[in-house]
């Protein structure tokens, strides 16, 4: 019995390590690659590219897309902030999902919106549309009051009243930096649109004021450990981990926050998927497919400098929500695309992006989180045993913390991110100690999104929102 | 399992001391720059009002506005891009590059040198903002250095935006040199500023351009609204080419003028409906009764949007010949 227990406990230490092993080789290649990569560019100034790109003669023109659903505490500042964006031709769709809260009478009282009659071009199949409102004061404002059909379908009836060949989808409780969408477009423009979507940098602005749609700089640091630990995840994510998919074009996920896509190319794909959770990721993943099957010379970029801010949830159950949600739409779109995975008509999106996404991203957490109990069981065990717990917990603590604390330098060495010293040693301190708790528990709920995965369940997962601080805005 | 427990808590602490040395090397900077940074805005604060005088004023430089280091030439570049960005009196710029000549162009030169891209990349773009003539040799022949190594895409755009800004005469002779591809966007950043003359030039070595150039080329021709360019274009109605075809029309069509209608005729029976519809916006340009029998034609047309736009023509203006018809 002993030698069955001996050899279970032994092929699955061998296992966590190898698997360990190869996710710390993973993270450090895409580390060394987004070092080089942002650090030369760290000093240029690029309010150059700013100016060229500015002149409407070369910009194209986009419609933003703002789906909302119980949004009433954030949207007015997020539609302000987008209102002031420097792009030369925009027009602004917010579209209501059926929200059951003021954000519809929020939107047409403070922007002063009157109903009208514009005719929609019904590419992709939607919900009903019950109105559509145009702003008295922004003409280029427009409101669609649609019954609830989730975050895909409205952006799809966005798509479909969207008259411009881009369009930008936008988080209802976004804020966005005023050259973002300048600078999100730089690569579209400057590859006479061979890039047909692109993405940009999440920042976490909870607690920051907004002054008449603009964040207030610096940026404090929250005090909640919850906001600090996610920072910190942010960083990782988007620095250590989109900067070198981008790089190789290995991009699958570019931020439903944030991202610019050619329109064309979506409705030719059918829009956002109705009726998945990680719609964002799908509809990249269906556009790689797109563009591999029809032999395309077309690219997707992640782009570091545009910055959005966001909001995150400042309570454990948000985020737990958040976490689940955000698995299960990895393992479900990962499910719908399975015949790409090792595949190789697929290239380089079939043999290492999407083989990434579903041994590190899809089963790390199983793999981790799998780790973590032999820790436990291996204490009960003995000697032997702990030695190997003891590697583990080593291993996990360079596979978590340290890249972490690395991603946070990194941040500090190539982007102008108005950390204070303070936060930032702040950051380095907490990151460290992500091993110890924050990991397990996002291990813990990414795993019950896979759970969820399997049992299909689909919600907007809606978190509590707690708005930007405003000020200057008229009650 | 051969990796000992001691060999990798050697490697965290390893890891974790080279983390605290960045730390702390992160801290230091993020003070040096922050008391850069403050300096810089201090410098601005105190001159801007001395360098507004002296840009609207008549009086000679103040020898206080003479930088005494790096800090304060990083002032200046701050105020110099605001004017530059947000005004175009001729008299501002030019002082603005009188002083950057004189007294900033050893500076740029140094930073010419650095090491990083991104530092030489900067240099570039302020000889270009505030045209610093004298420096452009220079910086021709340091570039000649850096191609020793490895020259990038930006670098090589750049050099040629310089050579289109300050060498127009040997622009031309750079251009269809350098084997690096460039795209459609980025040669009508180069091309727009070009004088007609040399674009007239260079539409005579047209292919020997790559196709993004020679798209760009055309279209440029059309933004202008330059009659000079309309024989060139007309000679391209012929071209092998459908895009070139298509964008020489829409180019004429933007120009409004044509030198025999005869020459567009084919283009009514093309198999290719853009240049059917390219064709209506072109016959914008005749009077309403000489347009109508062509508009009559192509309101038959298969293709909708180009039916759609001959009515639309009709309908905007036809009434009249509609009616003496």
């Amino acid at each position: 019995m002993s030698t069955i227990i001996d050899r279970i406990m032994f092929f699955f230490a061998v296992f966590i390590f190898i698997y360990t092993c190869l996710a710390i080789l993973t993270y450090t290649f895409m580390l060394v690659s987004a070092f080089v990569n942002l650090r030369r560019e760290y000093h240029l100034d690029k309010r150059e590219l700013d100016e060229k790109y500015i002149d409407d003669f070369y910009a194209k023109p986009i419609s933003i897309i703002v789906p909302a659903y119980n949004e009433a505490s954030g949207i007015v500042d997020s539609v302000r902030s987008l209102l002031s964006l420097r792009y030369p031709q925009t027009e602004l769709i917010v579209v209501n999902d059926g929200s059951t809260d003021q954000t519809h009478e929020i939107l047409i009282k403070q922007f002063q919106m009157e109903k009208i009659n514009r005719g929609i071009n019904q590419q992709i199949n939607t919900q009903v549309v019950k109105a559509i409102y145009r702003s008295e004061i922004h003409h280029n404002l427009y409101l669609i009051d649609k019954e609830n059909g989730g975050k895909a379908d409205a952006l799809n009836a966005g798509i479909n009243l969207s008259r411009f060949p881009y369009f930008c989808s936008i988080d209802g409780d976004s804020v966005l930096d005023e050259k973002s969408l300048l600078r999100v477009m730089k690569p579209i423009i400057s590859s006479d649109e061979k890039v047909i979507a692109a993405g940009g940098n999440i920042r976490i602005a909870n607690g920051t004021s907004v002054h008449l749609g603009s964040v207030d700089y610096p940026i404090d640091l929250s005090n909640n450990v919850l906001v600090v630990m996610q920072r910190i995840e942010y960083v990782r994510a988007f620095i250590m981990g989109r900067v070198a998919l981008s790089r190789f074009n290995l991009m699958l996920i570019i931020s439903g926050a944030f991202s610019v896509f050619s329109k064309k190319w979506v409705i030719k794909v059918g829009g956002y998927s109705v009726g998945m959770i990680g719609e964002d990721m799908e509809l990249v993943v269906k556009l790689q497919r797109y563009v591999k099957e029809e032999k395309l010379d077309k690219r997707i970029e992640f782009v570091s400098d545009p910055i959005c801010y966001t909001e995150v949830p400042e309570k454990l159950s948000d985020l737990r929500k958040q976490r689940r949600r955000w698995h299960q739409g990895l393992v479900d779109t990962l499910w719908k695309h399975k015949k790409m995975i090792f595949n190789p008509k697929y290239g380089k999106i079939g043999l290492i992006s999407l083989p990434y996404f579903l041994l590190i991203e899809c089963f790390g957490p199983v793999i981790e989180l799998g780790g973590y109990f032999y820790l436990i069981i291996a204490y009960f065990f003995g000697q032997v045993y702990v030695e190997f717990a003891l590697i583990f917990v080593l291993l996990f603590i360079l596979y978590g913390s340290i890249f972490s604390a690395a991603s946070i330098i990194l941040e500090s060495w190539t982007m102008n991110t108005y950390t204070k010293p303070k936060d930032f040693l702040k950051l380095m301190l907490m990151s460290l100690s992500e091993t110890f708790w924050y990991r397990p528990l996002t291990l813990f709920w990414r795993c019950e999104g896979f759970i969820s995965s399997l049992r299909k369940n689909s919600d907007w997962g809606s978190m509590t929102r707690q708005g930007f601080k405003r000020e200057g805005e008229a009650e | 399992m051969s990796i000992s427990v001691a060999f990798l808590a050697k490697v965290i602490i390893v890891l974790l001391l080279i983390l605290l040395l960045l730390s702390i090397y992160t801290v230091i900077q993020q003070l040096r720059e922050t008391d850069e940074k403050s300096k810089i805005s201090r410098y601005i604060e105190e001159n801007q009002t001395k360098w507004y005088e002296y840009f609207t004023g008549d009086d000679s430089l103040p020898q206080g506005l003479i930088p005494e280091n790096d800090l304060e030439i990083q002032g200046i570049e701050e105020i110099f891009l605001s004017y530059i960005q947000n005004l175009s009196d001729r008299n501002i710029i030019g002082k603005i590059k009188d002083f950057s000549n004189r007294y900033l162009a050893a500076y740029y030169f140094k930073l010419l040198k650095h090491r990083k891209w991104s530092i030489r990349m900067n240099a570039i773009y302020r000889i270009s903002d505030f045209q610093i003539d004298s420096l452009v040799d220079r910086l021709l022949k340091e570039a000649q250095l850096w191609k020793r190594t490895k020259i990038t895409q930006d670098v090589h755009f750049q050099l040629l935006a310089i050579h289109a800004q300050f060498r127009p005469e040997i622009f031309i002779e750079k251009l269809l040199a350098e084997p690096m591809q460039h795209s459609e966007y980025e040669y009508k950043l180069l091309l727009i500023g070009i004088d007609s003359p040399v674009l007239n030039r260079l539409a005579q070595k047209m292919d020997k351009l790559p196709a993004e150039g020679r798209h760009s080329l055309i279209e440029v021709m059309g933004i202008r609204r330059d009659p000079d360019f309309l024989l060139f274009l007309e000679g391209n109605l012929h071209h092998e080419e459908a895009e070139i075809r298509i964008k020489s029309l829409r180019a004429i069509a933007s120009i409004a003028m044509v030198t025999e209608l005869g020459k567009y005729e084919h283009f009514l029976r093309s198999p290719l409906w853009v240049e059917r519809l390219m064709i209506v916006k072109l016959l914008r340009i005749l009077p309403a009764d000489e347009r109508y029998p062509y508009l009559e034609t192509l309101l038959e047309d298969e293709n909708w949007q180009v039916r759609d736009q001959a009515a639309s023509l009709i309908a905007n203006n036809g009434m009249e010949s509609l009616v003496i018809s």
